[in-house]
């Protein structure tokens, strides 16, 4: 299973980048996170590699036991290409951090990319649960329903006192972290995101730029979630995510009609102007692209672009990333040819997916 | 692992350093967590949500009482918070749920 598993992915993208799912205009996907680790082992910091070994094969069996390993696809990460890394962190399916260190770690997916279970990261066991547009209920019961086989056949480090051991005190309690990926296009325009950030911030959540450096944003992605995970219960969690998004929603909602009433010429032709060089462009570096297609996900939403699907957005996106789309040709390129390959990509895309 | 190791790197190194430090991390936790008291109020394995919201709302009631108890009214306050959130979330359980749950990937 192993090798196989990357042949599909230049081409097939996971459930969640469908661009379908509730409130799928500003929400591109719900992601519910559960830290958990096993009792008897060191944390995975601390664990040598013979223990690693063994924290992987441990999980192994129990997904065996569970009958949760057919359906799924498997990697020993330290076994693999750097670049085979680099996919499954684009495709966000394991995180930088397991990419990047060092040592036996694993992942095991669903083939729909929703279920990922990533081995020896931080904590032993890290499972998530991706789901398109703003769906928490789902993508927590569907974890839930993981959890509560796995904690049958493996035994997990808990306390009464702190619930869930985790290796990061800000991860303990319940172990649980709901982030939800929103394209905020206006509010950064408008230069408000700082604003909700702070209000997201007094209760208790975070609010982050999902590509790009410090605060400035690629793509207007960003990711919210809970902060705190201890002396609230899973439920609580979620309602609190619940009742902080719709707002955030609302105002960016506003702020896209505040945009076009105010001036409908000057938000068409930056719309459109982004469409344009995305279908001329011969060089094409990732930020720009990222910026572009932001704005023509705007434009779809506004309905001032009609001929492009949201789901052909959401490839462009991800199969635009760097090792995407060395993948895609089968060898390593410098920065330049790659540049020259992605807008040769995003071209051919356009012209021949657009209704 | 030492506290200061752990200060240093900001992470555990075993579950078992939870337990050593425990009175220590107390006000740590509750710092971080932004809670009135560091306990666990989520679920357990093999735990139905119900019981282990009424373990916890009994808990708390124990603390708030204490609280009241030794003239504490702001951690009284907030514990009555923390209680009433649970049995918040336990309300919204109990309505019926049309909630569609998914177990396997297509």
């Amino acid at each position: 299973v192993n090798e196989d598993a990357f042949e599909h992915f230049p081409h097939l993208l996971g459930e969640w980048l469908k661009g379908s799912g509730p409130d799928s205009d500003i929400v591109i996907s719900t992601r519910v996170r559960f830290a958990r680790n096993l009792d008897g082992f060191p944390f995975t910091l601390k664990a040598s590699e013979r223990q690693r070994g063994e924290v992987i094969a441990a999980v192994q069996e129990a997904l065996d036991q569970v009958s949760l390993k057919h359906s799924v696809v498997t990697l020993q990460l330290n076994e693999i290409e750097d670049i085979k890394r680099e996919i499954l962190v684009e495709r966000h399916l394991i995180s930088r951090e397991l990419a990047n260190s060092e040592g036996p770690r694993g992942v095991t997916f669903g083939r729909g990319e929703m279920l990922s279970i990533m081995v020896n990261e931080e904590d032993h066991l890290r499972l998530q649960w991706i789901k398109a547009g703003f769906d928490i209920d789902r993508a927590y019961h569907a974890l839930c329903k993981v959890d509560r086989a796995l904690e049958k056949v493996l035994p997990y480090a808990l306390s009464e006192r702190f619930g869930y051991l985790t290796a990061c005190p800000t991860n303990v309690g319940t172990g649980m972290r709901i982030s939800v990926m929103l394209h905020l296009p206006a509010l950064t325009l408008k230069e408000q995101v700082d604003k909700v950030f702070k209000a997201a911030q007094r209760m208790n959540h975070a609010v982050r730029g999902l590509y790009g450096e410090g605060t400035r944003a690629f793509g207007d992605m960003y990711q919210i979630s809970n902060q705190t995970t201890l002396g609230r219960s899973e439920e609580a969690i979620v309602e609190s995510v619940k009742a902080i998004v719709p707002r955030i929603l609302d105002t960016e909602r506003q702020m896209r009609g505040q945009l076009y009433a105010e001036d409908r010429s000057l938000l068409e032709d930056k719309v459109l102007r982004a469409l344009a060089v995305l279908r001329s462009a011969r060089r094409l570096n990732v930020q720009e692209m990222m910026g572009h297609l932001s704005m023509v996900r705007l434009g779809i939403d506004l309905g001032v672009i009609s001929d492009v699907p949201l789901r052909l957005v959401n490839e462009m996106f991800i199969l635009g990333q760097p090792s995407h789309l060395q993948e895609s040709q089968g060898r390593k390129m410098s920065a330049d040819e790659r540049d020259i390959v992605r807008a040769e990509m995003v071209r051919s895309m356009l012209a021949t997916n657009t209704n | 692992m030492t506290l200061a190791e752990f200060k240093s790197r900001g992470r555990f190194g075993c579950a078992h350093d939870y337990e050593l430090f425990g009175d220590q991390l107390e006000s740590l936790l509750e710092r971080i967590h932004d809670v009135p008291t560091a306990r666990h109020t989520g679920r357990l394995p093999g735990q139905t949500e119900t019981v282990a919201r009424r373990r916890r709302v009994g808990e708390l009631k124990s603390r708030l009482d204490a609280a009241v108890r030794e003239e504490n009214f702001e951690l009284a306050a907030r514990l009555r918070d923390q209680i009433t959130g649970l049995e918040e979330s336990a309300d919204a359980a109990q309505q019926p749920s049309s909630t569609p749950h998914e177990g396997s990937e297509p």
